[in-house]
C-alpha cells in the first residue's frame, strides 16, 4: 500500500490529527499517530485536481476531510486511480503551457478589442429600430437641455435651414440649441436625431458650410455611430466585469486606462468615416468639399480663441478636463493625439484636400 | 502567560485552557504560483465567454485560503463553482436591465436604481452567508447568521441618515454595518463579537479626511513648483498645450494620491477591525502600520509598468503583508465544534454569491 503524510479532521471539533493515508487500488484507510483506524468509503472520497504550491484537502464522508502538502505523494494516487487533473490543472502545470497561456491571453484580447468588439457593435446596431433609438436620442437630450439653454435664433431661420438640410437627406429630429459655454458645434444623438448649437449656425458664412457640417453629422447617423457606441462600450463593460472578476481592484484601474484611449481610437474612426460621409454627399449635390474644409478651419479658430480667452481670464495655466462627455467635445481639443475624440483638423483637412485633388 | 511575539510560534497549551498563546497567520502564497492559476484562469475565462470565471475564482480562493496557515493548519474554501456561476448570471441580468431601464426613460432608471438599493441588504447578507459557509479551518465551517430584517438598518437606512446629515452620519453608518457583520459571523457554533466603537470609526474618517487635504495642499505646492520651474526655464512652449503636463505631471501626481489615500483608509479599516475582534475567547490583534501604503502604492506602479503582469506578485504581496500583521490571542483553538453542517452548506448553494462584495476573511 502507498502512503501520504497528513493532517486528519473529523470536521465536528477544530482539533486535527497527525496521520497517514494508505491506499491501494481498491481501499483506503486513514491511521492517527495515536493508532485510530479510519476506513474511507472510497465512494465518498472527493479528491480536487491539483493546485500549484497548495496543499490537498480530500473530503470524504459526511464531513471528515484529510489534508497533506505531500504533493508527490497525491500525484502518484492520482495517477494510480486515475483521477481526473482539470484542464485547469494540467495547463498550470508545465511551464511551455503556461506561458502559450499567457500569449494565447494576449492575443485574444488585442484581437476583441481591435477587431471583435466593432465588428460585434456595428451587427448589433443594425438591429435597434428606430422608435427606440429616437426615445434614447430623446432622453439624451433631456439630460442636455439641463445646461443648454433654448435657441434664440428666429424660429423662421431655423425653418428655413432645416428644410435646406432635409432637402439633402432627411433626419427626424433637428434640434437648435444655445450651447453658452460649449461654444458652436453640433452633435448626433442617434441614427434620428441631430441638433446644433447657435453659436455655429452664426459662425457660418454660408449655408453650404452648414450644410456640410449637417453632412458630417447625417454620416454619423447614417451610419448608426451612436448606437454603435452604446454596445461597444457594453461590450467592453461586460469584458472588464469577466476580467476584474478575477483580476481585483488595481487591475481595474489598470485595465480602464488603455480603455480609454482605446474609446476615443474608436471615435476618431468614427470622425473619420463621417468626414468620408461628408464629402461624398456634398460631392454627390455638385458642391464642393472646401465648404467642410472652411468650417473646419472656423471652428478650430473659434475654439482656439475661447481657450485663450479663457486662459488668460483665469490666470494661465488651467488644467482641462479630461473626462469630458463625447457629446461635448469641442471639434478641437489640446489633448495629445491619441487621447483626442476627433482626429487632428490638419489630418481632416488633409484627407478632404486629397478628395478635392481626386475629383477635379 | 505566555505572550510570544514570534512569528510562526505556535505554543497552544491544550491542556491548560486558560494559557495565552500567540499564534501568527502565515502566508505561503507565491506570485510564481498565482501567476500560473491567474493566467490559465483568464485563458480560459475568455475561451468560455466569461462563464469559467466561477471556476476561476474558486480557484483563487482556494489558492489563498490553502496557502493561509494559522497555528499549523490551512484554511479551506470549499465552494460550488456552480453557485457562484449562478449568482453571477443573476447579477450580470439585474445590471443589464439597470442599463436598459436607463433608455427608456430618467423615470424608470429611478425606478431601477431604488430597486437595487432596496434589494443591496439582501444580497449583503447572501454573500456574508455564502462566503462564511464556504469558508472552513481545521475541518470546522465559518457561519453567518445576520438576518435580512437586521441587514436593512445598517445598509440602507443609516447611509441613508449619511446622505441627508452631508457625510457626518457615514462613518456612524460604517460601525452597524461592522457591528452586523462581526457581531454575526461564527465559526462553527461560536459566534464572534466585534468590540470596535463609533469613536473608532469616525477616527478613521478623520484621518482620511486630512490625509485628503495634505495630498491637495501637496498637490497645489507642487504645482507651484512645477509652475515656477517652467517659468524660469523659459519653457512655457513645452507644457503649452497642456497634454505634457496634464500626462506627465497630473495623472501621475492624481494616482498617486488616490492610491495612498485608499490604501490609507484600508490599513487604518484592517487594524479597527482586526484589533477588536474576538471568537470565543480568542481575539485578534493587528500590528498593520502606514508600510501597507508602501506595499499598495509600489504595487499599483509596477503592475501599471507591467500592464499588469506583475498582478499575481502583487496580491500575493498584499495579502502576505497584511496575514503578517495579524495574529490571534489563543486561549484555546482546538475546542470550536461544527454547528448544523449540511444546512448551512445548503442555503449557501441554493442562493449563491449574487456579488463579490470582497467582504470576509
Amino acid at each position: 500500500m502507498n502512503e501520504v503524510r497528513g493532517s486528519y479532521f473529523d470536521g465536528v471539533q477544530s482539533k486535527g490529527a497527525s496521520a497517514r493515508l494508505h491506499w491501494s487500488a481498491v481501499a483506503a484507510v486513514i491511521v492517527t499517530d495515536s493508532g485510530r483506524r479510519i476506513e474511507i468509503d472510497r465512494a465518498t472520497l472527493k479528491v480536487p485536481g491539483p493546485l500549484p504550491g497548495t496543499p490537498t484537502r480530500m473530503a470524504f464522508g459526511a464531513r471528515e476531510s484529510f489534508v497533506t502538502a505531500d504533493a508527490a505523494g497525491i500525484e502518484e494516487m492520482r495517477l494510480t486511480l486515475a483521477l481526473p487533473s482539470g484542464v485547469a490543472g494540467r495547463l498550470e502545470k508545465q511551464m511551455p503551457t503556461v506561458l502559450a497561456s499567457a500569449a494565447l491571453v494576449i492575443a485574444l484580447l488585442a484581437s476583441f478589442g481591435i477587431w471583435g468588439v466593432p465588428a460585434l457593435a456595428s451587427r448589433l446596431a443594425l438591429t435597434v429600430s428606430e422608435d427606440f433609438s429616437a426615445q434614447m436620442s430623446a432622453a439624451i437630450l433631456d439630460q442636455l437641455d439641463t445646461v443648454l439653454e433654448p435657441s434664440k435664433i428666429a424660429p423662421e431661420r431655423r425653418e428655413e435651414l432645416s428644410r435646406y438640410f432635409n432637402s439633402y437627406g432627411e433626419i427626424g429630429t433637428l434640434e437648435f440649441r444655445d450651447a453658452g459655454i460649449f461654444g458652436a458645434n453640433a452633435v448626433t444623438l442617434g441614427m434620428t436625431t441631430i441638433a446644433f448649437s447657435d453659436d455655429l449656425v452664426e459662425l457660418a458664412e454660408s449655408d453650404e458650410e452648414l450644410l456640410a457640417v449637417y453632412f458630417h453629422e447625417l454620416g454619423h447617423a447614417r451610419l448608426r455611430h451612436v448606437e454603435q457606441n452604446v454596445f461597444r462600450s457594453s461590450a467592453w463593460l461586460v469584458l472588464i466585469t469577466v476580467l476584474t472578476g478575477d483580476i481585483g481592484a488595481v487591475g481595474e484601474l489598470l485595465v480602464s486606462l488603455p480603455l480609454s484611449v482605446g474609446i476615443s481610437a474608436y471615435s476618431r474612426q468614427f470622425e473619420r468615416e463621417a468626414d468620408a460621409y461628408a464629402v461624398d454627399r456634398l460631392i454627390e449635390a455638385d458642391l464642393s468639399p472646401v465648404f467642410l474644409e472652411s468650417i473646419l478651419r472656423k471652428l478650430e479658430s473659434h475654439h482656439r480663441g475661447r481657450r485663450d480667452a479663457e486662459e488668460s481670464a483665469e490666470g494661465g495655466n488651467t488644467e482641462r478636463p479630461l473626462g469630458e462627455n463625447t457629446e461635448n467635445r469641442s471639434i478641437l481639443t489640446s489633448l495629445p493625439d491619441y487621447l483626442e475624440s476627433h482626429p487632428p483638423t490638419s489630418e481632416r483637412i488633409a484627407y478632404i484636400r486629397s478628395r478635392i485633388d481626386r475629383n477635379e | 502567560m505566555i505572550d510570544s511575539e514570534k512569528p510562526g510560534s505556535s505554543e497552544v497549551e491544550s491542556s491548560e485552557k486558560q494559557q495565552l498563546a500567540t499564534e501568527q497567520f502565515q502566508f505561503h502564497g507565491k506570485g510564481s504560483d498565482y501567476f500560473r492559476i491567474w493566467i490559465v484562469n483568464l485563458l480560459l475565462t475568455i475561451l468560455t465567454l466569461g462563464i469559467y470565471s466561477a471556476w476561476a475564482k474558486v480557484r483563487t480562493k482556494r489558492y489563498f485560503y490553502g496557502n493561509t496557515e494559522l497555528a499549523g493548519d490551512r484554511f479551506e474554501y470549499l465552494a460550488n463553482p456552480v453557485a457562484i456561476l449562478k449568482g453571477r448570471l443573476i447579477a450580470v441580468a439585474a445590471l443589464v436591465a439597470y442599463s436598459l431601464s436607463g433608455l427608456i426613460s430618467f423615470q424608470a432608471s429611478l425606478i431601477a436604481l431604488a430597486l437595487l438599493l432596496l434589494l443591496l441588504p439582501l444580497v449583503v447578507v447572501q454573500s456574508l452567508r455564502f462566503n462564511s459557509s464556504n469558508s472552513a479551518w481545521r475541518g470546522v465551517r465559518f457561519g453567518f447568521d445576520g438576518s435580512f430584517r437586521q441587514a436593512y438598518p445598517p445598509h440602507l437606512f443609516w447611509p441613508l441618515f449619511g446622505v441627508i446629515t452631508l457625510g457626518i452620519g457615514f462613518p456612524f453608518a460604517l460601525y452597524k454595518a461592522n457591528q452586523f457583520q462581526f457581531n454575526n459571523h461564527r465559526f462553527g457554533t461560536t459566534r464572534s463579537t466585534s468590540s470596535a466603537t463609533a469613536r473608532g470609526f469616525y477616527g478613521i474618517t478623520l484621518s482620511v479626511f486630512f490625509a485628503t487635504i495634505l495630498a491637495f495642499i501637496l498637490t497645489i505646492i507642487l504645482f507651484a513648483i512645477v509652475g515656477a520651474v517652467v517659468a524660469i526655464t523659459g519653457a512655457e512652449d513645452l507644457l503649452e498645450s497642456a497634454d505634457l503636463f496634464g500626462l506627465i505631471i497630473f495623472f501621475p501626481t492624481y494616482l498617486i494620491f488616490y492610491v495612498c489615500v485608499v490604501a490609507l483608509y484600508q490599513a487604518l479599516y484592517y487594524k479597527l477591525v482586526f484589533n477588536n475582534l474576538e471568537i470565543g475567547d480568542n481575539r485578534l490583534r493587528s500590528s498593520i502600520t502606514v508600510n501597507y501604503i508602501f506595499v499598495i502604492l509600489t504595487n499599483t506602479i509596477l503592475t501599471i509598468v507591467t500592464l499588469g503582469f506583475f498582478y499575481p506578485w502583487a496580491a500575493v504581496r498584499r495579502v502576505r503583508y497584511l496575514l503578517s500583521n495579524v495574529r490571534v490571542e489563543a486561549r484555546d483553538l482546538d475546542s470550536f465544534t461544527a454547528g448544523e453542517f449540511d444546512h448551512v452548506s445548503a442555503q449557501g448553494d441554493e442562493f449563491g454569491e449574487a456579488f463579490d462584495l470582497g467582504i470576509g476573511f
